[in-house]
């Protein structure tokens, strides 16, 4: 059985209430869902949280999804929209933008005290020009750059064509060579 | 052969080196507990200030509607008198010519 088929399997019984198939759909998926996810805003907790209410989704919604589809590109749209719905509810709260938020809250599972100075400051501009990329782009690249998903998957989550993606992740790329400069 | 690396090679080869953060112990249970936590949220279940949004907006389409019918009516009814009385000074204008027909046209 290909693992997009025990994804299926696992959606069908979902869909009959089944809790044991949902617990392991997120044992299965939680890695990718938090990594993206904190790739995105740069704040773990806030990824964790985000990330519980992804799967509270894909279990609200199972009997949209169809089994024909590939769960994985139906987990990474509503991946992506739970990111665009937060960064829309900091920019109306923005009296905390993100960085602020960030700085608040010490982060001890990416923090690692052996971590030199460099090291940190490096991760922290990286996480900042990702950050930046408008919405599509950025999870265009997070897509492409840490998850491997093919430019036809990352079309079907962001409901664009494949040379759409192509262009997103070349302006992408323009933008993070220019804001990370001097550091490759 | 070996190839030298491009911009785009070493900018992705500096984005792989960034660290994500992985799901804590217990992330799967929690999840399954916040799930029964949480209550459906039907689509009625909008916070009151959408609502009072909505409400304000009908408000003011319906308004808007009413005050568009009335200005409209209102245009109508002048068209009509002017087209009416225009028609009348027309008739009057017929009417005060008879007295001064030709005699050639009189029987």
């Amino acid at each position: 059985m290909t693992e997009r088929d025990v994804d299926a399997e696992l959606m069908l019984r979902v869909r009959d209430g089944d809790e044991g198939a949902f617990r392991e759909l997120i044992e299965r998926h939680q890695r990718v869902v938090v990594a993206t996810i904190h790739r995105a805003i740069g704040d773990a907790w806030e990824a964790e949280d985000l990330a519980q209410r992804v799967f509270i989704q894909i279990y609200r919604s199972a009997r949209r999804y169809q089994a024909s589809a590939k769960f994985t590109t139906w987990m990474f749209t509503i991946v992506h929209n739970t990111i665009r719905n937060e960064y829309r509810r900091r920019s109306r709260h923005a009296a905390q933008s993100l960085d602020e938020v960030a700085d608040q809250l010490p982060d001890a599972r990416v923090t690692d005290p052996a971590r030199d100075t460099a090291e940190r400051e490096l991760q922290e501009r990286i996480q900042a020009a990702i950050g930046e990329l408008p919405a599509n782009q950025r999870t265009a690249v997070i897509l492409c750059r840490f998850e491997g998903q093919s430019y036809e998957d990352i079309a079907a989550v962001l409901s664009c064509s494949v040379p759409a993606v192509k262009s997103l992740l070349h302006r992408a790329r323009e933008t993070l060579k220019e804001k990370l400069r001097g550091l490759y | 052969m070996n190839q030298r690396p491009t911009d785009d090679d070493k900018l992705w080869e500096l984005l792989g080196r960034h660290q994500a953060a992985a799901p804590s112990t217990g992330f799967a249970e929690r999840t399954v507990r916040r799930l029964h936590a949480e209550p459906v949220r039907s689509w009625y279940a909008l916070p009151v200030w959408r609502w009072v949004m909505i409400g304000a907006t009908a408000v003011v389409l319906v308004a808007g509607f009413g005050v568009y019918r009335r200005a409209e009516n209102i245009r109508r009814a002048e068209f009509y008198a002017s087209t009416h009385q225009a028609d009348y000074l027309e008739d009057y204008d017929v009417i005060a010519s008879l007295d001064v027909l030709p005699v050639a046209d009189q029987l």
